[in-house]
């Protein structure tokens, strides 16, 4: 199975698969995710649902609610803003209420050291990338390890 | 997942007393899960966020590279790549490498998904909930010279390999 026997085939099988399973996972997702777009299209048949939304950007704090955003923009969730600011990262459990167009907080996360996680791991990539570099060659069409 | 910084400690540390040429197979390994998902990830969230917003499936497209299904076929893609003698110990060593990414990976506790060890076949996900997403950051400090030591402590006591 490893050899080179029909091995541009082997590239194109495994190439083709990988593609396929990225994309039914693509389409999968979007048929079991529930997010504050799809409640908004139809308030009333989603109200009461709960979403947990992992890891979105706070864009503003007002008063009484958030906005928050990641793959939809400027979701707003009610709940305590006391400690909140722009730019930080938080997960969300919230209730979709279809009365006030919103997401009502039922449970917060504030993760204080996201930027760190973020820039540890840009450094951490580069790391990887430079001892990769330093590792491995291209020759005849092949990754060598270097002796 | 944890840092990229923590699995890179992780990979170097797990074969620090376990040298050979294949070291940097099975640290790749260990790095390529979040390099083929999460960092094309973080590159379109920036863009949607600052540039142009992005349909969904434009970031959950990513999520199988850091899967086991996923991690199996871009390992097979890539050993076939290395020189033909090589493949069996490259393949073992790419995917023990990824194996611990994940083993790593699973510890976390996330609000929403964990995730889903074995899709295609079933959505159940997973997590042991061990650690919150960020708690290996403070240990940094000491993971980061601790894997110095023990990678040069591992080396002086097999002189050679």
């Amino acid at each position: 199975m490893l050899s080179d026997r029909h091995r541009t085939c082997k590239l194109l099988a495994l190439s083709a698969a990988l593609v396929a399973l990225c994309a039914w996972y693509a389409w999968h997702a979007s048929t079991i995710a529930v997010g504050y777009d799809r409640c908004m299209a139809d308030p009333a048949a989603h109200d009461g649902e709960v979403l947990e939304l992992s890891l979105w950007y706070i864009d503003e704090v007002l008063a009484d609610r958030y906005l928050i955003s990641r793959t939809e923009r400027g979701v707003p969730v009610l709940g305590p803003t006391a400690g909140l600011a722009p730019g930080q990262t938080v997960s969300v459990v919230a209730r979709f209420d279809a009365g006030a167009r919103a997401l009502v907080e039922l449970r917060r996360e504030v993760h204080h050291l996201r930027r760190a996680k973020y820039a540890l791991g840009i450094a951490g990539m580069l790391l990887f990338l430079g001892y990769a570099a330093w590792q491995f060659r291209w020759q005849a069409g092949r990754l060598a390890l270097r002796a | 997942m944890p840092d990229a910084l923590t699995h890179l400690c992780g990979g170097l540390l797990a074969r620090a007393g376990w040298r050979g040429p294949m070291v940097p197979v099975f640290v790749a390994g260990a790095m390529l899960p979040d390099v083929l998902s999460r960092l094309p990830i973080a590159a379109l969230l920036f863009f949607s966020r600052h540039v142009h917003a992005l349909p969904d499936f434009a970031f959950d497209g990513w999520m199988p590279l850091h899967l086991p299904a996923g991690i199996v076929l871009w390992s097979l893609l890539l050993t076939m790549f290395s020189p033909e003698g090589m493949r069996r110990p490259v393949l073992g060593n790419l995917l023990a490498g990824a194996t611990l990414h994940v083993a790593l990976d699973l510890c976390q506790r996330h609000v929403g998904l964990g995730y889903p060890l074995l899709l295609p076949f079933s959505g159940r996900d997973l997590e042991m909930g061990i650690f919150g997403s960020e708690a290996t950051i403070p240990w940094l400090p000491v993971l980061v010279p601790m894997t110095a030591l023990a990678w040069w402590a591992g080396g002086r006591l097999r002189p050679g390999r």
